[in-house]
């Protein structure tokens, strides 16, 4: 039969009739879709994969601890677990560890060096290569050099506890600056505390997990503070045994607050005078251990007399707000529950506490006597590290390291100090001393935290050339012109001295937990090393390590020789007194017995204590616990006599003499509050939100509650009363209003919150980033008003006028 | 305009009309012609499609489970084994094979198939010297969890509900792969996501339906 047109089109019909009735249309186009997600380019799991652990190092933050990473083929992290056999965290492992995954496949990673093409800020780079980027910063760095402009080149630096930070000072001094400014930490306030009572800084930790009554001035136990697992691992020793008694004393009812046996609650900044208020009781009443005094501190004569004088609990209850009979009861139970310890420093150890006021703790240590006891203040022995040679410093180096410091900290005004940041930020913006014409930024996010962000990020301006080392794109990086990005978390060796407030020293060092990078990246030792080279002229020399590697070996050889020490058991369990008592030195065949048994226990530490030892503790001029500190007193007494009377105002000191050098209470949080302003602004950090450069990890953002974080908005807490009287209901938006400027809102209403205090937490707010952190809630850093710690410079921001107004 | 020339335009003359049957069939040529396209499709696709869109690929070599079952009465987990920790290990590694059949101690020497086996794949110093490419009939795509612990001991589920007597077999059966997905024709027809929904629904535990529960 004859088909014709029509025809053909009825056959067609039929056809696609037909096609209809059968399941192929529904096949084909499941077929279709699957096939689309085989091409090429859509990542597939490993058929068979090979699943195993590689031990490691956590580099996240300062607590050191030792994990375990499984890996899928050897280049895929999956998850994290704590590593049994390290000493700090016993096979635990923090919310932050766990999420290591999250950072390493991070969308804000940079896959390599990039140069920025677009204006600063708007996050746009062209990717380079390694010796692209070296050869453009080792020669702009170089050019300064030969123009002897060596000193206006800034490091600022939130290293902290590793030799990579003693690496990046050398750079710096090599190259012929003096200007490396560390990030503000609350470890500023007790580096100085520790050296004007102890006689070195950084020297005392703390004996946790055999104390039987710990009173914790603000420090976020179970949020971060010291080495955040083994802190949070002591907490719960204490809750299993039953046998300790837990006081925190803190403005708001934080979580560790409420986790605590007793909230003793304070007005916000006047943790020292409650201190001095306890010692005030001890004394009064005869219960400070009297042998321990008389034997081993000098200067209690005036800290008795000052305490009588200024500090009785009724002058104390009307300052902090805390009812005399707690006081008194607090001092008593005290000093009468052995072993007792008294503890210091804010929140997470980031919050800056005033050195005075963490001298006033280091006292009541001193008074009841558990200084180098069991459960007690330890001065930590010496890590024993091969130091590095000194730096042979070239004529344009000596120059360089010569000139002033544009932070001012040295000098006269501070010279005890080490970092202030906020002075560098101002004699950026105010033309002071001489312009920085490089900034180098490490491990350091100062565009998002730090006392004023937003003046940081306007000095920027002012400086032609910003390199960063970060790994991610953070606030700060996206302002750099070059980024040489570090090894991140996993990719690279880690090494840790001296965690905060381990009461026995420690090293750490591990290999990265991948067997490559996953993107083009240099640990960060390797990257101060290359750019050494990079710069040449007389820098490289100075550096004599042919790698990180390389240097970190000479370092621990120290261990080795000091006969001191064990070695983590890889694949052990580490034991179940980490320290104190006598611990028998680990022995050795030879160095390399050595160094093989470091590579595969990662953590080297010497738990041997003798409690009771005073012989290496104090080395002060007296050689005794001061509480009238003679260091303080031989820095300060050239300004003193220089100014007089002005110098100790300037000090902020009320009142004069030997006050200067005994702890005591200044009043830094405003007074006068009232009119516009009738509420005190207090930032506080979270255990889940991260301010460092490190960031958010991307999925964390899951934990916010719906009453930090809801949408784009953040919540700041307030009690109940003050909701009222400021007309605020639960949820409402609001306008957080400082001098400074204004944040949007919302409140929630907590008891735990102080009445006429606003409570914001730090870590949202975020300029950079990425979709998961970028433009989340608000940050409370931006609208803070500083007033300056007396003894140290560093700048204190807890204490901000402010008001909440419906919007 | 002439009259002529407005109907050339419209297309409509007057007488013309009867000449073009209006409908889509002219009566039964066209249904015929309907028909032969309806059929001439289901053909296609319910025969030839399949063997179009299925290749067909042989196992590397045709393993005789009835010898090892049957005759010698091993039971599946003995070599389909769960670890300790209680993940299956699906196919053996020949490595098991070893456990019996090597060159110095082979089970029947006048067998060819275990000869084929131990020349192909036995050094002569009984090590493995290359692996198999098994192919999975019953491979799941990348994005499901399937737990053969929570089917086999928590169910009570035996291997031939599932297996069907695969373990009875004396040789291996062809493997059909999708061209497009690549994946088995076992599981692409007869092993997808209502299969198994509609079996947990049936054993009354619907609620392993939960997205979640394979969908990790």
């Amino acid at each position: 039969m004859k088909v014709d047109r029509r025809g053909f089109i009825k056959l067609a019909v039929g056809a696609a009739a037909g096609f209809h009735l059968t399941p192929l249309p529904w096949k084909l186009m499941d077929d279709i879709a699957i096939w689309t997600q085989n091409w090429p380019w859509v990542p597939r799991l490993p058929r068979y994969p090979e699943s195993a652990y590689a031990g490691t190092i956590c580099d996240l933050c300062d607590g050191g601890c030792g994990i375990k990473v499984r890996l899928v083929n050897k280049s895929q992290a999956v998850k994290v677990e704590g590593d049994p056999s390290a000493p700090i965290n016993r096979g635990k492992v923090c919310l932050m560890g766990a999420a290591g995954p999250q950072y390493q496949y991070s969308v804000s990673r940079f896959h390599g060096p990039v140069r920025r093409i677009g204006t600063r800020g708007s996050g746009a780079f062209v990717r380079i290569s390694w010796e692209e980027a070296l050869k453009e910063v080792g020669t702009r760095l170089a050019e300064l050099r030969r123009e002897g402009q060596a000193h206006s080149v800034v490091l600022i630096s939130g290293r902290r506890h590793n030799l990579v930070a003693e690496l990046s000072e050398r750079f710096l001094r090599a190259y012929g600056s003096p200007n490396l400014v560390k990030m503000p930490s609350g470890e500023d306030g007790r580096r100085l505390a520790d050296l004007a009572q102890f006689g070195r800084k950084d020297c005392t930790g703390y004996d946790l997990e055999h104390s039987k009554f710990i009173l914790s001035f603000g420090c976020g136990l179970i949020e971060g503070w010291g080495a955040p697992v083994r802190s949070i691992q002591a907490y719960s020793g204490w809750r299993a045994a039953g046998s300790a008694k837990f006081v925190q004393v803190d403005s708001r009812s934080s979580l560790t607050a409420s986790k605590a046996d007793e909230w003793v609650a304070v007005a916000p900044g006047t943790e020292a005078a409650l201190a001095l208020g306890l010692a005030h009781v001890i004394i009064k009443e005869g219960l400070h251990n009297r042998a321990f005094i008389d034997q081993h501190t000098f200067g209690f004569e005036a800290f008795e007399a000052l305490t009588a004088q200024y500090y009785s609990p009724s002058k104390v209850s009307a300052v902090t707000g805390v009812p005399e009979s707690t006081i008194i009861g607090l001092a008593r139970e005290f000093a009468r529950i052995r072993p007792a310890v008294a503890i210091a420093g804010k929140g997470k150890g980031d919050l800056p506490t005033p050195v005075y006021e963490i001298m006033a703790v280091h006292a009541l240590n001193a008074l009841v006597g558990n200084i180098n006891q069991e459960g007690g203040l330890i001065v930590r022995k010496d890590l024993p590290l091969s130091p590095w040679p000194e730096p042979a410093l070239d004529a344009t180096a000596q120059a360089g390291t010569a000139a002033p410091r544009l932070d001012l900290a040295g000098g006269d005004r501070y010279p005890l100090s080490e970092s202030l940041l906020n002075n560098l930020v101002e004699s950026v913006q105010q033309g002071r001393l001489y312009p920085v014409k490089a900034l180098i930024i490490d491990r350091a996010n100062p565009a998002f935290f730090g006392p004023d962000p937003g003046a940081f990020r306007a000095a920027l301006a002012k400086i032609p050339f910003i390199v960063s080392l970060s790994s991610y794109a953070d606030d700060t990086s996206i302002h750099a012109d070059i980024v040489l990005p570090e090894a991140a978390n996993f990719e690279g060796p880690v090494d840790v001295v001296n965690p905060p407030t381990l009461p026995y020293p420690l090293f750490g060092l591990s290999e990265p937990a991948l067997a490559r990078p996953n993107f083009e990246t240099k640990p960060a030792g390797d990257i101060y090393l290359a750019l050494a080279k990079a710069v040449g002229d007389g820098v490289k020399e100075a550096l004599p390590f042919k790698s990180y590697k390389e240097a970190v070996k000479a370092a621990s050889a120290g261990l080795y020789r000091s006969g001191r020490g064990r070695i983590a058991q890889p694949d052990g369990e580490a034991p179940d007194r980490v320290f104190g008592g006598r611990v028998q030195p680990q022995l050795f065949g030879s160095q390399n017995d050595f160094f093989k048994a470091l590579a595969a226990g990662r953590f080297w530490y010497d738990p041997d204590f003798t409690f009771g030892d005073f012989s290496e503790a104090f080395q002060t001029p007296s050689g005794k616990f001061e509480f009238v500190s003679q260091t303080l007193k031989k820095a300060l007494a050239g300004y003193i006599l220089a100014g007089g009377q002005k110098s100790l105002s300037q000090l902020c000191v009320t009142r004069s003499g030997d006050e200067v050098f005994l702890p005591h209470y200044e009043s830094t949080t405003p007074t006068d509050l009232g009119g516009e302003y009738p509420l005190l602004l207090v930032p506080v950090e979270l255990f889940k939100l991260v301010n460092d450069s490190v960031g958010g990890a991307p999925y964390l953002t899951k934990l916010l509650e719906d009453d930090l974080l809801k949408g784009k908005d953040l919540f700041v807490q307030i009690n109940p009363r003050t909701a009222v009287d400021l007309g605020l209901a639960e949820g409402e938006r609001a306008w957080l209003k400082t001098k400074k400027g204004k944040l949007a809102v919302r409140v929630h209403l907590f008891e735990g919150a102080r009445p006429r205090v606003v409570y914001a937490p730090i870590g949202l707010g975020h300029l950079g980033y990425d979709l998961y952190w970028r433009g989340k809630g608000v940050n409370p850093m931006e609208i803070v008003e500083t007033t300056t710690d007396p003894l140290s410079g560093q700048a204190l921001w807890w204490g901000t006028r402010a008001n909440l107004t419906k919007v | 305009m002439t009259q002529h020339d407005e109907a050339r335009v419209t297309g409509h003359e007057e007488g013309r009309a009867s000449e073009h049957p209006k409908g889509p069939a002219s009566g039964g040529g066209g249904w015929l012609l309907f028909f032969a396209g309806l059929v001439v499709t289901a053909v296609i696709t319910w025969l030839i499609w399949p063997t179009l869109i299925y290749s067909q690929k042989n196992q590397p070599f045709s393993f005789n489970h009835a010898i090892h079952t049957v005759k010698s009465g091993m039971a599946c987990d003995e070599c389909h084994k769960f670890t300790a920790e209680g993940r299956f290990q699906g196919i053996p590694a020949l490595e098991e094979c070893l456990m019996c059949h090597t060159w110095s101690s082979r089970q029947n020497e006048a067998n060819e198939a275990e000869t084929a086996f131990l020349e192909e794949f036995v050094t002569k110093d009984d090590r493995i010297k290359k692996s198999a490419d098994w192919y999975v009939y019953s491979g799941q795509p990348d994005c499901v969890y399937f737990s053969h612990i929570a089917h086999v001991k928590n169910g009570g589920i035996s291997c031939e509900e599932c297996h069907g007597d695969h373990g009875k077999t004396t040789g291996l059966r062809p493997f059909y792969q999708n061209r497009l997905t690549k994946y088995s024709r076992e599981v692409w027809e007869k092993m997808k996501m209502t299969d198994c929904a509609d079996c947990h629904t049936k054993s009354g535990k619907p609620e392993n339906n939960a997205c979640f529960v394979c969908h990790k």
